[in-house]
């Protein structure tokens, strides 16, 4: 295979990563690993006839339908299923064993060609390679990590998965947020940013962390014009992107008003266009299979995957064998196999659109029409944005730039001038006490240094959403709308709080 | 000085050992959320996406195991082999059984689910009644340590450590900035007289002075040193005057053996007590793990601290690493609490015996020794009371190439090494390799230090002399490398001139 032509990533490492020497121990049992006939009194691994573990059996759903999410929730208990053994006593012997052990911190080789094998059958990148995470949220944190130091600047949407963007602050990382619409991360406002980088603020931002599929908390999804936009800036601007694609195989098409029945396709990846090796994409079983599965893997280029398995080789070591034996297993031809793999996620996203439809249609029977309220409907992800019509409360205040001005801190350039703060708390107030708990917007803002002009208006103003999710079960839903659509009409209805 | 055991844990206020990243970590903001969900009884949420478990593609695990019913189950597992008698610990969605597939396949909180929690508390409470501590899961112990690094690091800190210590956890620390004071040890482990003079001496001009020491109190890696009661409170007692945070890494706490001379270790030989079990101010971070007592695979261990530093352990695993895979926390909580499975005394049936079986490793290993290494005079094995090492001490000055008078030839650094110790130990290492034996030299494990403060008078360089062996391996291992560890030493000591291939 002819060698890509990957950009050099050493400048876009953070100084703990150029810093981060080798584990010296780990030369040594690779030495170990790679010359099998040599005696070896170096490890201190109990070996496998002291592990107190000989068998592992998960009982899993049959993907012998062609609707088998479908299959498994309908029939319950009497849906078919089959049995994946791993043993000491049969023929298993050998991946059970390589589970149970230390092992290379990137993960086992049977693992790794299953994710790899799932990477090939979505995607086009043939020169990247994986690292086995323990989920999104261990990915990202040590992305984040290897790539982000004291002073750097980070783009991330304006709203976003706070969490996640919470940790890199912890390390000195300040976040500048880009302005998002209906369909994601606007390309140009990320390119105005870009361009008009003051370099008093320090270096120029290397980094871009995106949720382009059903994006938390706003649920668009960019399209593919967009993404090629996107790529092209981070090329133009050497940038870094941090593809965090959870709800990747949960994507519903067109929305079903669009007439032409829906052909589901999964949209091509920043991965499938990353010539550069500037993509560092995270994925993970979460959502698609269960969250305490605690697993998932990252694709990079072969220099970021050295650098990440240093990393791992000192801090968590490689995850758990159980989850790795788990996906190895089922995705071998004995289990799902890829094509059974296919119909979970198919089935499990024609699950999810048929809960987004019920959502969509008690949002719009309860909550649009209350007059208040409007949404749009998600390509992809479990989550809809509902925006607040705030600006016909009562009590909306726009202030003038003056007033705005003498309130906020000295330097700002950015003032909030409405009150959607003061009433969106008060609107996630009037729904506890109503009993339903909804994520309000504030809780997703990227915080933004008032000092610049990332964004062209102020985020504070334009927080007037709430995110709500179809993930739960048909009865929350069908429970939890009408408290809403009740809430909301006496909030924007009742005489005015003394 | 007196050690004085309480009921109530002190009240020490040991937060300024935080690190600013500590400080300055935002807890998540979703947490609050969750909490509001179980304000009122019928709230209704649509904040989380979390995917409903009827989702889930898996109904049911089953983990075939070791049964601890005999008297000694290690013997029985290994010696019955595929007919040895076993138990199977379920968790399932349908199924009666501790922690429920639906509950343990979710997300939770970072402390880990609330079962498989309790069940380390007790494990805990069981073996050191510890006075008022908290535990959180983690991932093995690598990353139980890693966390407590970054919990209390800070770039030009300097932690203290014994001065051969595990290189893969000393190496963890580095780029973040944090650097390490060493302290000596003797064949007891860590000199509590040399901690307390490093911490009095300890010049300003190379930082803060230390506030965390990082130990290994059984079994030490790779010096296979234990410390004694009397020591452990010594350094207790140490850390309260200085101020220190303890990390307490025992991951070999359960091997810990009878005398050589004894054929077994019997199973009602007492465990040492550890440091928590003297934290009467809660500045002992113990970290435990199942990598050696059950398989390393499990990636599953946990941290026992107080309070204070479990919310901080909690916060930061939220926005890391998240609470441990579920498979690892419904297997140790069918274990432990579940119908079919071990309870804690099973367990300690089952930590016991394998406590007996490792002391048959080490006696084995230490008459092949005897019979192949220490017969040829250069070389001989100290006698670890705990662990799966032994730490070999080869006789360098016996070797013909031997030289201590480093520091007087023309043009010499007089403040670097006396001897050529460590050249000899690299050429020792690569004679094994080339003839076919993979052994641990000393110097991987040296703990990194400044060269501008090391010790002068009795540098570290000149104690390399030095090998660590496992005896964790098959008895074919032991066999065949000590047989060629011993046939190397002859053939090194006889060797008046260099190899050609190497420089000295």
């Amino acid at each position: 295979m002819a060698t890509p032509s990957f950009i050099d990533v050493t400048h876009h490492l953070s100084p703990e990563t150029l810093a981060r020497k080798g584990n010296p121990l780990k030369g040594l049992i690779d030495l170990t690993i790679d010359n099998p006939h040599l005696i070896s009194l170096a490890k201190g691994d109990p070996h496998h006839t002291l592990y107190p573990i000989r068998r592992i059996d998960y009982e899993v759903a049959s993907t012998a339908s062609e609707d088998p999410v479908g299959e498994w929730r309908t029939l319950g208990s009497a849906a078919p299923t089959q049995v994946l053994s791993t043993s000491q006593d049969d023929s298993t012997q050998r991946l059970l064993n390589a589970a149970l052990q230390y092992g290379h911190g990137a993960g086992i080789d049977a693992a790794r060609r299953t994710v790899s094998a799932i990477n090939s059958a979505y995607h086009t990148a043939p020169h990247h390679v994986v690292t086995m995470t323990l989920g999104n949220a261990d990915a990202i944190t040590k992305c984040l990590r290897m790539l982000g130091g004291p002073g750097d600047h980070f783009l991330g949407d304006e709203f976003t998965f706070a969490a996640m963007t919470i940790a890199a602050e912890a390390h000195g990382v300040t976040w500048v947020p880009v302005q998002i619409d209906a369909g994601g991360l606007i390309p140009e406002e990320l390119e105005r940013i870009l361009a008009n980088w003051d370099p008093a603020r320090g270096r120029r931002p290397h980094v871009l962390y995106t949720v382009p599929c059903g994006q938390n908390p706003t649920g668009s999804t960019l399209s593919l014009e967009r993404r090629k936009q996107i790529y092209a800036i981070a090329q133009r601007y050497d940038i870094i992107i941090m593809e965090d694609d959870p709800y990747y195989f949960l994507q519903y098409g067109a929305p079903p008003s669009a007439g032409a029945p829906t052909k589901k396709t999964f949209s091509t990846s920043f991965l499938s266009m990353d010539v550069d090796g500037r993509v560092v994409r995270i994925d993970s079983f979460s959502k698609i299979m269960a969250p305490g599965m605690r697993l998932g893997w990252i694709t990079s280029s072969p220099a970021f995957h050295t650098h990440l398995v240093k990393l791992i080789d000192l801090s968590t070591l490689h995850p758990h064998g159980f989850g790795q034996l788990l996906i190895t297993q089922l995705l071998s031809p004995g289990g799902w196999g890829m094509g059974g793999f296919d119909r979970w996620v198919r089935s499990l996203c024609a699950d999810y659109e048929r809960r987004r439809d019920l959502l969509v249609r008690l949002l719009a029977r309860d909550v649009v029409a209350t007059g208040w309220a409007t949404a749009e409907v998600p390509e992809a992800g479990m989550f809809v944005w509902v925006r607040v019509a705030l600006e016909r409360h009562p009590r909306f205040v726009r202030s003038t730039d003056v007033e705005a001005a003498a309130r906020q801190p000295e330097g700002s350039l950015r003032a909030a001038r409405t009150n959607t703060a003061t009433l969106m708390e008060e609107l996630f107030d009037a729904c506890v006490r109503g009993g339903i708990v909804v994520s309000p917007a504030s809780m997703f803002v990227l915080t933004t240094d008032t000092r610049y002009d990332d964004l062209p208006t102020p985020i504070e103003d334009r927080s007037y959403y709430i995110r709500t999710t179809f993930a739960g079960s048909e009865e929350t839903m069908e429970a939890g709308v009408p408290i809403l659509g009740r809430v909301l009409n006496e909030f924007f209805t009742a005489t005015p709080a003394p | 000085m007196t050690f004085i055991l309480s009921d109530e844990v002190s009240q020490v206020d040991l937060s300024h050992h935080l690190s600013s990243e500590a400080r300055m970590r935002r807890p998540n903001p979703m947490k609050a959320i969750w909490k509001l969900t179980r304000r009122k009884p019928n709230m209704v949420s649509l904040a989380n996406g979390d995917p409903h478990f009827s989702l889930y593609p898996i109904r049911r695990i089953e983990y075939e195991m070791a049964s601890v019913e005999e008297a000694d189950p290690v013997a029985a597992w290994r010696q019955a082999g595929p007919s040895a008698a076993s138990t199977k610990l379920v968790s399932s969605t349908y199924e009666p059984c501790a922690l429920p597939l639906q509950t343990g396949l979710q997300y939770s909180h970072g402390a880990g689910l609330p079962d498989a929690q309790r069940v380390v508390t007790e494990l805990t409470k069981f073996y050191h009644s510890p006075l008022d501590h908290m535990c959180t899961l983690a991932l093995g112990n690598s990353d139980g340590i890693a966390k407590c690094f970054r919990l209390l690091g800070e770039p030009g800190d300097h932690f203290l450590a014994d001065e051969f210590s595990f290189s893969s956890i000393t190496n963890v620390p580095l780029s973040q900035g944090i650097k390490w004071a060493s302290v000596k040890m003797d064949d007891g482990g860590i000199i509590p007289e040399d901690l307390e003079k490093v911490l009095t001496n300890w010049n300003p001009e190379r930082g803060r002075r230390p506030h965390v020491l990082y130990i290994v109190p059984c079994g030490q890696n790779p010096t296979g040193s234990t410390l004694s009661v009397e020591r452990r409170r010594q350094i207790y007692e140490i850390s309260q005057r200085f101020d220190l945070m303890i990390i307490e890494d025992d991951p070999y706490y359960y091997l810990q053996y009878a005398p050589l001379s004894a054929p077994t270790t019997d199973f009602s030989t007492p465990f040492v007590p550890s440091l928590l079990s003297m934290d009467v101010d809660g500045r002992v971070l113990r970290v435990d793990s199942f990598s050696k007592i059950m398989a390393p695979g499990m990636r599953l261990g946990w941290i026992t601290s107080s309070a204070l530093f479990h919310e901080h352990l909690v916060t930061y695993t939220d926005g890391s690493t998240h609470h441990p895979h579920g498979f690892g926390q419904m297997l140790i909580t069918e274990l432990l609490s579940g119908p079919n499975g071990w309870q804690i005394e099973g367990f300690d049936r089952w930590v016991r015996s394998l406590r007996a079986e490792y002391h048959r490793r080490r006696a084995l290993f230490l008459s092949l020794f005897e019979r192949e290494v220490a017969s040829t005079g250069f070389a001989h094995a100290a006698v670890p009371e705990a662990g799966m090492f032994v730490w070999i001490r080869v006789a360098l000055e016996k070797h013909p190439r031997y030289r201590a008078d480093l520091r007087h030839v023309p043009g010499a650094n007089r403040q670097g090494p006396r001897t050529n110790g460590a050249a000899l130990m690299d050429e020792l290492f690569e004679r094994c390799l080339d003839a076919g034996l993979v052994i641990m030299p000393a110097s991987i494990f040296a703990l990194p230090e400044e060269d501008k403060f090391a010790d002068t008078e009795d540098p570290v360089q000149d104690r390399m002399n030095y090998l660590r062996a496992t005896f964790a391996g098959t008895e074919e291992a032991m066999e065949q490398g000590l047989a060629i560890l011993g046939q190397t030493l002859r053939e090194f000591f006889a060797s008046a001139d260099p190899p050609k291939q190497l420089e000295l």
